[in-house]
This record gives C-alpha cells, structure tokens and sequence, in this order.
C-alpha cells in the first residue's frame, strides 16, 4: 500500500507530462481542419509526409545523423580506453574536462561554433594571417556535423568509459595468459563485453542527433535542413501543427525502431543489459 | 640446474615505492607441486602475478628453462593461470571458453573439438559444451578454468588459491583432484594459498613468506616438524611460543624452569623463541608435570578437545583426545624432542 502510495507523484508526473501530451501530438496528427474550419480524422497529413520534398528531408537527416553516430564512435571508443586506462589520480579530472563543457548552456557551446567558423571568425582569421584565402565553413553540412559530433560525443564516452571501468581486469589477463596478444585481447575479449556501452552511446548520440533542430539552425541557417527543422517550422511558422504532429509521431517511430533493432543485436546477453547509463 | 624449470634470482617487486616482495630468491623443480603459502598481504600472488607476467620485478631476474623472461609478456610465456575468481569469459560458452588458447594458436577446429572434450573428460563435465558460464556452480566454473589452463599443455600451470571461493567438502575433494592431475599429467604446479592445511596436503614443496620476504622453503614434513622460526611455527598449525634462555647445548631454560632438549649450537644465555606444539603437550596428574597450571576452557574439535591451561600467567593450548574439566589442577609434560628451539627473529 505504501509503495503504491509512494508511486503516486511519479504516476501523475508520467501521465500528465509524458502520456497526456504524447496523445495529444497523436490527436493532433490525425485530425484535419477543411476551409470551412470543420475538423475531421483522416490519415492524410502521414500521406503528405511521405512526399518526396519531406523524404529526401528524412533522408539527409538520418544519414547526417548516422555519420554523427559513427564518428562520435570512431572518436569516442578510443577516448574511453585511455580515459578506463588513465591512472586514478588523473582520470578524475580527465572525466570533468569531458563533464564540464556540459554544464554550459548548449545554445552558448552552439553560438560559440558560429564565431569560430564564421565568415570573419577565428579559422578564417588564421586562414587570411596566412595570406589563404577564405572559406565557408559555416552554414553547410560539415557544421551541423561538426556541431552535432561536438555536442554528443561525451554521450559517447561515458557509457563505454563506464562499461571499461567495470570490466574485470581479471579477463584480459586470462585472455593475454592463454596466448592473446593486445590486438587479440581486444577483439576477442574488450570489445564484446564493451558492446552493451557502445548501443547506449549509440542509442544516446543517434537519438538527439536525428531530432535536432537547434544546431542545423545555428550552423546550417533556416530552410528544411533536419527533419527536427520541419518539425519546428511546422509549429512555429507555418503553423501547421496537424502535420507538424505527423511528422513528429513518424520520428519517433523511426526511433523506436532503431532502439529495437539494436536492442536485438545486443540482446543475446540479458545480464550485460542496462551496463550502460541506462 | 635443468631440472629448475623456473628460477627467481633477487626479485622485488614495488608498488609506488612500498616493497612488496623484498628481494627474494626461490626455484620450482619440473614436476613438482609447488605451494606458496603466507598470509594475506605477503607477497605470495605478486609473486605469482610475475611469474605469469601480469607484473614486471622492480629488480631481479626470473628464469624459464634457463633462459630469461623478466620482460617477456605473458602471451609468449609457456605459462598458464587458474584465476582466484576464475575469470571465464561470460560472452563465449564452456566450449569456446576453453577452446580459447588452442585457437589463438591456430589449431584446427578438429584439434579443438578433440581436446576440448579430453579436458571436459578429464575435469568430469563432459556434455557441458553449450552451457553459458553463468549456469555454472563456483565448483563446476573452477573445473572449467583449469581445463581451459590446461588445454594448453603448459610446462608449468600457476594456481591462485583457486579453491577459497568452495566450501569445504568441495575444497578438500578438489585437492585431491587437483594433486592426482598433477601427478597424472605432470606439468609442474606453483600453487598459492593462505590455507596451511591445504598447502601441507597437496605440496611437494612449501614456500612460506611472510610480509615479502622468504620465511622458510621445505617439504610440508619439513615445515611442520623443524619450522625455521617463530613466525613458520604459528603459521603452520598451532603453537605455544615462549621466550627462553639457552644455558647451554641441550638445556634451554623458559617459564621459569630448565628443560632438557636436542638443540645446541647457540650462544651461551643467548636469548630463542621455544615452540611446542599444542599436540605434544601431554596433560598429566599435577605431581608428574613438568609444569603445573589451571585448565581455563575445553572446545570440542571433534577429533580432540582443545583446552587452555594457564601455567602462572601463560597461557598454554593443548590438544588432547581426552579431556580435562574446567577448573582442574594439571601436570603439563612434554619429551625433549617436543621443545623446538629457534633464534630471536630480528
């Protein structure tokens, strides 16, 4: 009784700020207003979704956001292992360094890009010190890429960077004791009791990446750059929120499903589940 | 000199500047059972650990078949571990468990199947190939880790007390198993545990050590029977330790009393520990002991009782298979052959 009790805030808290509003977007998604103002159920704004303008939006968001994953990957693995390798008195501070950047405001880290690729920011500034000429580094892919791999690499780390401190150093001794050398060690043994903190760096850098507006904004300037861009533009501007909705509900299908496929590529060991941040 | 088939010369061992293993010397023969005994803190696994070559000496030099391999990395080393925790990979089933190191070295996958079920066999879980480690017992995932050890065929298979997690029946039938596979296969064991009784049951040979250094090296018979010193003595089963005098060869006096007894060779009144082990402590009538004292308490251990005698303000332990009441006045004996004299330590 008093566990149901103790529930109770956590009920509310789940129902009206989680449930409630995810309805409403699905409300939202599937109801039309005609000229007249008459409002009637219809599926047509998932059919509009799928012209092919919103398609190739889709498109370039999952792939920008997959080359973000990959590269957060590719960086963030390595970062873990010597961070896990780092001696006590030094690790402690290397973690903050990766910690404290987001205590800042995301907007501010996001701005800050802006002045150092912009047309008279600091790279360009170098650039013409040097007599080059200069470059648009701004307001293309590379920058939202950038931008994105800068802001979600530490989501990267530090699941793998957790999974490697409790891994029981006893197993790679035993795996260098039967004949591994490093490179066997780590392929054998390393990287598939890594892979639980991998899907949740996985999971944790793809899901932001592909729903992000803010940074493809910033960097990118306004047009249907992400499909997270539609989204807002949708609400904000157009005001199409019938759509707006459909899109959003479309998103986080494709989210769900991501999660699921992964869930099921790492799922064959149950007790290596959740080694992650979550 | 062959036959030593590791050798350690002047091996210390430091962690951030604290001596570990203070500069010891030590070889283990081909063949032999090795055991390494000490108490926690001593030294005894480090020293394993640099065997194996987890951990390189501060100083020194380690030999394997004459040649030597301080730096080499344990991967090239014809050495293999048995782990304190086992440390089976929980990724891979019983099979590739153990097929591990025949495949690290290429071996056919037909070799394989053929050695991994020998090794199965003989650790007596045949028919476990598809377990997952986790379905296993403490007592079935030890078997699997000695059999992925010895798969290898390594020349010298390094223990570490891999029995501590078992309980005691399981412990004791594994000692017996673990003695009849080494003497069966004959690759040499190094052993390391903090159980004395399980060190005298299986070795061939004791290396006790204590806070890094070498106390004494000898057979169990040996250690238990001429311990080198105090420490050797009330490590290795139970022990009255007294401070004595020696007034001359064969008269040693302690507890305000001289006493006959087989040792000579040291310096007139120079002053020794004296060791007499609990069992030769015989408990007569008050008139007839050399000693006389109160009985303080009687315990049960079942194949004796073990009483607490206070002799003046000594205590004294005494392992009889007959007992004595609390409270009763009793005569302490003991033969000349029983009083074990050894130097001061330090």
């Amino acid at each position: 009784m008093i566990k149901r009790l103790a529930s109770g805030p956590y009920l509310f808290w789940l129902i009206m700020f989680i449930i409630v509003p995810l309805l409403m977007v699905f409300g939202y998604s599937i109801v039309q207003t005609d000229s007249s103002g008459n409002l009637s159920v219809s599926f047509s704004n998932f059919a509009r979704a799928f012209d092919p303008i919103y398609i190739t939006v889709l498109g370039r968001s999952l792939k920008i956001a997959l080359e973000a994953t990959a590269i957060c990957l590719l960086m963030g693995y390595p970062m873990a292992m010597i961070l896990a390798k780092m001696n006590v008195k030094y690790r402690t501070f290397a973690v903050m360094m990766f910690v404290v950047p987001m205590w800042m405001n995301f907007l501010l880290r996001t701005y800050a890009w802006m002045t150092i690729l912009g047309k008279n920011g600091v790279l360009n500034g170098i650039l013409s010190f040097f007599g080059l000429p200069q470059v648009q580094f701004l307001y293309s892919e590379g920058a939202v890429l950038l931008g994105m791999v800068y802001n979600f690499l530490p989501f990267m780390v530090l699941p793998i960077y957790t999974v490697l401190m409790k891994m029981d150093s006893s197993l790679i001794e035993a795996a260098e004791d039967l004949g591994g050398n490093k490179v066997t060690v780590f392929s054998k043994v390393i990287l598939p009791l890594s892979i639980p903190g991998v899907l949740s760096g996985v999971s944790m850098v793809f899901m932001p990446a592909v729903s992000t507006f803010v940074i493809s904004n910033l960097l990118y300037g306004g047009q249907y750059m992400l499909i997270g861009n539609l989204i807002e533009q949708q609400y904000l501007v157009v005001n199409d929120w019938n759509f707006g909705s459909a899109v959003a509900m479309i998103l986080m299908a494709l989210i769900l499903i991501s999660m699921a496929v992964m869930n099921k590529v790492g799922g064959d060991n149950p007790e290596d589940r959740g080694t992650g941040l979550w | 000199m062959s036959d030593k088939i590791v050798k350690g010369l002047n091996i210390t061992k430091e962690f951030n500047g604290v001596p570990v293993v203070k500069n010891i010397d030590f070889w283990v023969k081909k063949n032999q059972f090795l055991t390494i005994l000490g108490p926690s803190g001593c030294g005894k696994t480090t020293t394993l650990r640099m065997i194996a070559g987890f951990e390189t000496p501060t100083s020194g030099q380690l030999f394997f078949e004459g040649k030597e391999i301080t730096n080499v990395p344990p991967y090239m080393r014809q050495i293999n571990t048995v782990f304190q925790k086992y440390a089976l990979f929980p990724h891979m089933n019983i099979y590739e468990n153990i097929a591990f190191g025949l495949r690290i070295k290429k071996t056919s996958e037909k070799d394989v199947a053929t050695k991994v079920a020998k090794m199965l066999e003989l650790v007596n879980l045949s028919g476990f190939e598809k377990r997952s480690v986790n379905s296993l017992s403490g007592g079935q995932q030890q078997r699997i880790a000695i059999a992925r050890a010895l798969v290898n065929e390594p020349k010298v298979l390094l223990l570490d007390e891999p029995l501590g997690a078992l309980d005691l029946k399981l412990r004791k039938e594994m000692q017996i198993e673990l003695k009849n596979m080494q003497k069966e296969l004959g690759i040499t064991f190094v052993y390391v545990t903090h159980d004395q009784e399980e060190a005298l049951t299986m070795s061939d040979k004791i290396i006790i050590m204590n806070q890094g250094e070498i106390q004494q090296i000898g057979s169990p018979t040996d250690i238990y029977n001429e311990p080198e010193n105090a420490f050797v003595a009330d490590f290795i089963g139970e022990s009255n330790i007294f401070t004595g005098t020696m007034l001359e060869d064969f008269r040693v006096k302690f507890c305000d009393r001289e006493f006959v007894c087989v040792d000579k060779g040291f310096e007139r009144n120079e002053m020794v520990d004296v060791v007499v082990r609990p069992e030769d402590v015989r408990l007569v009538p008050k008139s007839e002991g050399l000693l006389t004292g109160v009985v303080k308490s009687v315990v049960f251990k079942g194949v004796h009782y073990e009483m607490l005698v206070t002799e003046n303000d000594r205590e004294w332990m005494v392992h009889s298979t007959t007992m004595e009441r609390e409270g009763t006045e009793v005569g302490l004996l003991m033969t000349p052959d029983d009083i074990h004299i050894m130097c001061k330590e330090g």
